[in-house]
């Protein structure tokens, strides 16, 4: 156990140069984090449903179900093809981010700039819509919106999701 | 003998090394995806997830190169140690909370593994690894 014990300082020297280490390459790399990671709900505005502006917004799940209803958005799921397989909001399409330009072309052929579209992943702070929903604005959708609850929020509200490979 | 020990020790070096290196450079090419996959924990403050997911996936790969070498064979060992006590911790914790999230373990081939009791399981035989290069190392000293 003593032996052990005299470990320690040489493990802490380990980790003192790789946290040094991550931290520089972080710094460095042109896909770096932001050491800080602010709540999701605190880094952009709700949308007000009747106006529409260049960045994509996040949208309440009573909107989100209002468009819903009346078959006025295209909902996109942003999680992975196995999770939109085994559960996604009734409807939706899956695009997951981090594949986004091998499937944009496929999955969004034919989808108007201007059509509504709803993105959503797996809860509050997982980022994967977001980030899906700032691409397609960049690629010239005008309407994008975020669910923030995602599927766990639609699915305690009680709205319909369905399992399988959708469309 | 103790050929036989020493092989058993360098056979559980190697492994570790290999398995844990592989697994940090899956974590350091995507560490956007790493970090959603902390966030899923739901452990950490949210404003300290992306410090953890951009330090660990270099202490593995630093423990990882630290089991290669005889002379800090020991002190990667210790920290790989360590490092499958948390995962098993926090994975019990996210099943516990009922959880249903996506490892983040090998975040390089997209093999988006759930979560389950087998992956705390593999944990526990990373951690039985670790014993002999420990328990070798100190009864040689």
């Amino acid at each position: 156990m003593r032996n052990l014990i005299k470990l320690i300082p040489g493990c802490a020297l380990i980790v003192a140069v790789a946290a040094v280490l991550g931290l520089t390459v972080n710094a460095v790399r042109p896909n770096g984090l932001p050491l800080i990671r602010k709540p999701l709900s605190h880094t952009r505005a709700f949308a007000n449903p009747t106006t529409h502006k260049p960045e994509a917004l996040f949208t309440t799940l009573k909107d989100a179900k209002d468009l819903y209803d009346r078959h006025a958005a295209l909902f996109i799921d942003a999680r992975t093809a196995e999770d939109y397989q085994a559960e996604h909001i009734s409807d939706a399409v899956s695009l997951y981010f981090e594949d986004f330009d091998k499937l944009y072309g496929s999955v969004m052929q034919g989808i108007p700039k201007d059509r509504q579209i709803v993105t959503y992943c797996s809860d509050p702070e997982c980022q994967e819509a977001t980030k899906l929903a700032d691409a397609l604005t960049a690629r010239g959708y005008t309407k994008v919106m975020i669910l923030l609850e995602g599927l766990p929020g639609w699915k305690n509200a009680g709205y319909p999701t369905a399992p399988g490979k959708g469309r | 003998m103790e050929n036989r020990t020493q092989r058993l020790v360098l056979f559980c070096r190697l492994a570790l090394a290999v398995v844990f290196i592989y697994a940090a450079i899956g974590k350091i090419t995507h560490p956007g995806e790493f970090a959603e996959a902390v966030a899923a924990f739901k452990l950490l403050p949210i404003v300290l997830v992306n410090v953890f997911a951009i330090i660990l996936p270099w202490i593995e790969l630093a423990s990882g190169l630290a089991l290669l070498h005889r002379v800090s064979a020991r002190h990667g060992a210790l920290l790989i140690a360590g490092l499958n006590l948390i995962f098993m911790i926090a994975a019990a914790s996210a099943l516990a909370r009922g959880l249903d999230i996506r490892c983040g373990c090998f975040t390089l081939s997209h093999a988006h593994t759930k979560l389950g009791w087998s992956l705390i399981a593999r944990d526990a035989a990373f951690l039985a690894l670790c014993l002999p290069i420990l328990l070798h190392h100190t009864r040689a000293k």
